[in-house]
């Protein structure tokens, strides 16, 4: 009797299982989106997998950077394997004298992956949904120096600016929506960011959330038809199981950490691209917590205490190069600045200079009663900028200077207030971008209040001025009086490191790349797999 | 209540939408646009206001949308209850059916290997984070061994039964055993506590057979054993938040564990709302398999 009992316990058991299987199998088909491929019908040969470190979570260019953007979608403006901007849905823009009107053709030819035109309204319905503050937007910024957006006629739209601002073009790489999407809808929670279309050479099948993104090529396509047939991006956050599929073959691409590197290189059916960043870390010096740094000196001497080579080659494996100015990468590098190669003896002398001594023995320099030290903020999530900076306290410790560090999360760090902090920053485009709002005393990303008024005016110069040997100039002069009077202790850029199965050619191994590699699928439509 | 204290930690929580919003580029999050974002996501309000505000939307049936993604909560919980619905129902019953096997073969068996093993295993399990078996799993038979898939629900090019049977084995391989430890060491207790009671020594001196004794021992031992299964669901659940974190698995606790740092609200209550009725259906489950199989309890209630 008892058996009867405990085999209907059991057997109610595995009922209740089958209608939770059967519920999940439905919940899972109805909550995707129907493409023409599916799943098992994916053929390997013309698959390109890709082990994602990051998802996007969501997939509308007009809210933020996405992962997979240059994918689904195209902008304006697109740019070259020298980061230069260069036309892609404009045919050609001209920009007034007073550097303050752009006006652009665009093609007529585009289609968006649902097969409506794409039209002059789109690309204005674009603009000002970023520019909208209702809009939850973390590109809202770039365009803030945007002062309308019209449509001329059926082909060309004029920009206005309310002051010069040479970075606009690469903004203007910004995927176009189709503005029919969104009509009646909160473009925050539109169903379009989770079903996105775009007129790119890649169209949208389906999204796994949290798993895969599955992607087809796009026929109608204006430019160059991709070559590769399908792409998924599977979602493998862990470094380890990433290097282990791409041996395996799983996946075909994958970004790799440098302890992985020569692993990767042995193995006869992969290799590994390492590609130059604009990607740089620094120690940011704040004038108004703390006043120590207010003394130059004491920032000339931390600077030539930092040995850039042992964190090149101890924390990042030897994948990055020493850093010394913020435009290295760019065109506008200026080689003939103060690099402050490592010298102790140089830095010590230097804190002397300034009336530093340790009066009371315990090893903190100090000068009319106050001590030489300061805490220094790295986000904890982030190995490599926690690592630099107990390595920096230790090297700096030398010197006298009692340096301590607070790995905080994301979440608790407010960057304004960190007497110092392991900032990490860089673009591979216009030399304007990230410096103008860095380093002028008003710029909106100054978080360390530095203040210089040679910087703010050479800079300035340089966001008006159309010549580029006299923007060159310009640039020069800012990056020799950013080394004397530096705001930023810099550390190193950052390569990153692409593990590949050889059956992948046509990645471009020469384009500096963004933040963590990004940027790499920026010519995806040439690629070709064996 | 519990919605009341859930909404109070969260607020009371470090973290902030618009960090997710601008994901891997915090360097270039400006004060003026963290406040700009708050605000259109209505966080400048006052809690109570927000809650009520929630409470009104839950009570006509809508969740409310992600901060994170402005998807709404309703599907992504569509999404994701089946998934972690569909790995409570096998690692429960998985654990229910060995511990029982283990328990009982034990509990008829003193001082067995058997029996003592399980005392000694059932201790050291139960010590053993869940997390640690996790990782240890993955170390050998996806990383040394590549047996396994370490990671998801499903692979790309296989799929089918089977692919998703795989990638459920380790998960649930990770929760049976942080549980059938305790659970089969409560079956042996009792059917021993069973054995040496009164009623049994008086049974085997009247030459009652054994077959009969042990199926009246299991039935008293088997009471309680329900009981104390259904106070161990709500572990259960909190178990898949590290599992499912570990084995990137697509469920709610997954989903939970992203949404706590960036003070997801309505991701966070919904996933909160949806666990605690799953935790309360089960329980009431418990409930009646314990009145099916314990007639004084039916008396009681029938009475």
């Amino acid at each position: 009797m008892v058996w009867k009992r405990v085999a209907a316990v059991l057997l109610s058991g595995v009922m209740t299982l089958g209608i939770l299987t059967g519920c999940g199998g439905e919940n899972g088909t109805s909550s995707t989106v129907q493409g023409q491929t599916s799943a098992e019908s994916l053929d390997q040969k013309d698959t390109l997998v890709y082990g994602a470190e990051f998802m996007d979570d969501q997939f509308n260019p007009m809210l933020g950077s996405l992962y997979f953007g240059s994918m689904l979608f195209r902008g304006l403006m697109t740019t070259d394997e020298n980061c230069k901007p260069k036309c892609d849905i404009a045919t050609k823009y001209e920009v007034s004298d007073d550097l303050l009107e752009y006006t652009f053709q665009i093609r007529d030819d585009v289609k968006f992956h649902d097969g409506t035109d794409l039209t002059v309204e789109d690309v204005v319905f674009t603009i000002q949904t970023v520019m909208d503050e209702t809009v939850n937007s973390s590109l809202r910024e770039d365009f803030t120096l945007v002062d309308k957006v019209e449509k001329e006629d059926d082909t060309t739209l004029k920009i206005t600016l309310k002051e010069p601002f040479p970075a606009l073009l690469d903004k203007l790489t910004i995927g176009i929506v189709p503005a029919h999407c969104f009509e009646g809808q909160d473009i925050n929670k539109a169903d379009f960011n989770q079903h996105p279309i775009g007129c790119g050479p890649y169209k949208f099948v389906r999204y796994e959330t949290d798993s895969k993104l599955l992607l087809t090529r796009f026929d109608d396509y204006y430019g160059d038809k991709a070559k590769i047939k399908n792409i998924v991006c599977t979602n493998l956050p862990d470094y380890n199981v990433r290097a282990l599929q791409l041996s395996t073959g799983e996946v075909d691409l994958t970004y790799l950490e440098p302890s992985q590197v020569e692993k990767v290189e042995q193995n006869t059916d992969t290799m590994v691209y390492k590609l130059d960043t604009a990607d740089y870390r620094c120690v940011m010096f704040n004038f108004k917590a703390t006043d120590l740094f207010q003394d130059v000196k004491v920032r000339q001497a931390l600077c030539y205490a930092t040995n850039r080579e042992a964190v090149v080659n101890s924390i990042v494996h030897g994948y990055g190069e020493a850093a010394y100015t913020p435009l290295q990468r760019n065109t506008f590098r200026e080689e003939d600045v103060e690099q402050y190669s490592y010298d102790v003896e140089k830095a010590k002398a230097l804190l002397a200079e300034a009336g530093w001594k340790d009066s009371d023995g315990d090893g903190v320099l100090d000068r009319n009663g106050e001590k030489l030290s300061f805490t220094l903020t790295a986000p904890v999530s982030d190995e490599v900028r926690v690592n630099m900076a107990t390595y920096l306290a230790e090297e700096w410790k030398k010197l006298g200077v009692d340096c301590k560090v607070d790995a905080l999360d994301w979440n608790a760090i407010d960057i304004p207030s960190c007497e110092a902090f392991v900032l990490g920053w860089g673009s591979p485009f216009d030399a304007d971008n990230d410096t103008y709002r860095l380093f002028t005393t008003e710029g909106s990303a100054n978080y360390g209040f530095y203040s210089n008024k040679t910087v703010d005016e050479v800079l300035k110069k340089a966001r008006i001025t159309v010549d580029q040997k006299e923007r060159k100039a310009c640039y020069a002069e800012f990056q020799k009086t950013l080394a004397e009077d530096p705001a930023y202790d810099f550390i190193c850029y950052i390569t990153a490191l692409y593990g590949a199965n050889n059956r992948v050619s046509g990645i471009n191994e020469t384009k500096i790349l963004g933040h963590h590699g990004a940027g790499i699928f920026w010519n995806i439509e040439r690629w070709e797999l064996k | 209540m519990m919605s009341i204290f859930a909404f109070a930690l969260i607020n009371a929580a470090p973290g902030d939408p618009a960090a997710a919003i601008y994901g891997g580029q915090m360097d270039k999050l400006t004060q003026e646009e963290r406040d700009r974002i708050n605000t259109n996501l209505g966080l400048d309000q006052p809690v109570f206001t927000r809650y009520f505000h929630w409470m009104e939307e839950v009570v006509s049936g809508r969740l409310g949308n992600s901060y994170a993604n402005g998807k709404s909560v309703n599907t992504i919980l569509a999404e994701r209850l089946p998934n972690t619905l569909l790995l409570f129902a096998v690692s429960f019953l998985v654990t229910v059916i060995l511990s029982m096997a283990l328990g009982l073969w034990a509990g008829l068996h003193p001082n067995s290997v058997l029996d003592r093993g399980i005392t000694v295993t059932g201790i050291v399990l139960n010590g053993i984070p869940g997390v640690l078996v996790a990782i240890s799993l993955i170390f050998v038979f996806s990383v040394q061994l590549g047996l396994l898939p370490s990671s998801g629900t499903g692979s790309i090019f296989s799929g089918g039964i089977g692919d998703h049977l795989r990638h459920l084995l380790l998960p649930v391989v990770t929760i049976v055993f942080s549980h059938v430890g305790s659970f089969s060491r409560f079956i042996q207790e009792g059917i021993k506590e069973e054995w040496n009671s009164y009623y049994v020594t008086v049974a085997r001196a009247n030459h009652v057979s054994r077959g009969d004794l042990y199926k009246g021992v299991m039935k008293n031992a088997l009471v309680p054993f329900i009981n104390y299964v259904g106070t161990h669901v709500p572990a259960f659940f909190s178990g898949f938040v590290v599992v499912e974190t570990v084995f990137a698995y697509p469920g709610l606790g997954n989903m939970i564990v992203n949404a706590i740092p960036i003070k997801d609200y309505p991701v966070l209550m919904g996933g909160i709302l949806i666990t605690g009725l799953v935790v309360i259906l089960s329980m009431l489950a418990v409930d009646l398999i314990d009145l099916a199989l314990n007639p004084k309890l039916r008396k009681s209630v029938t009475e």
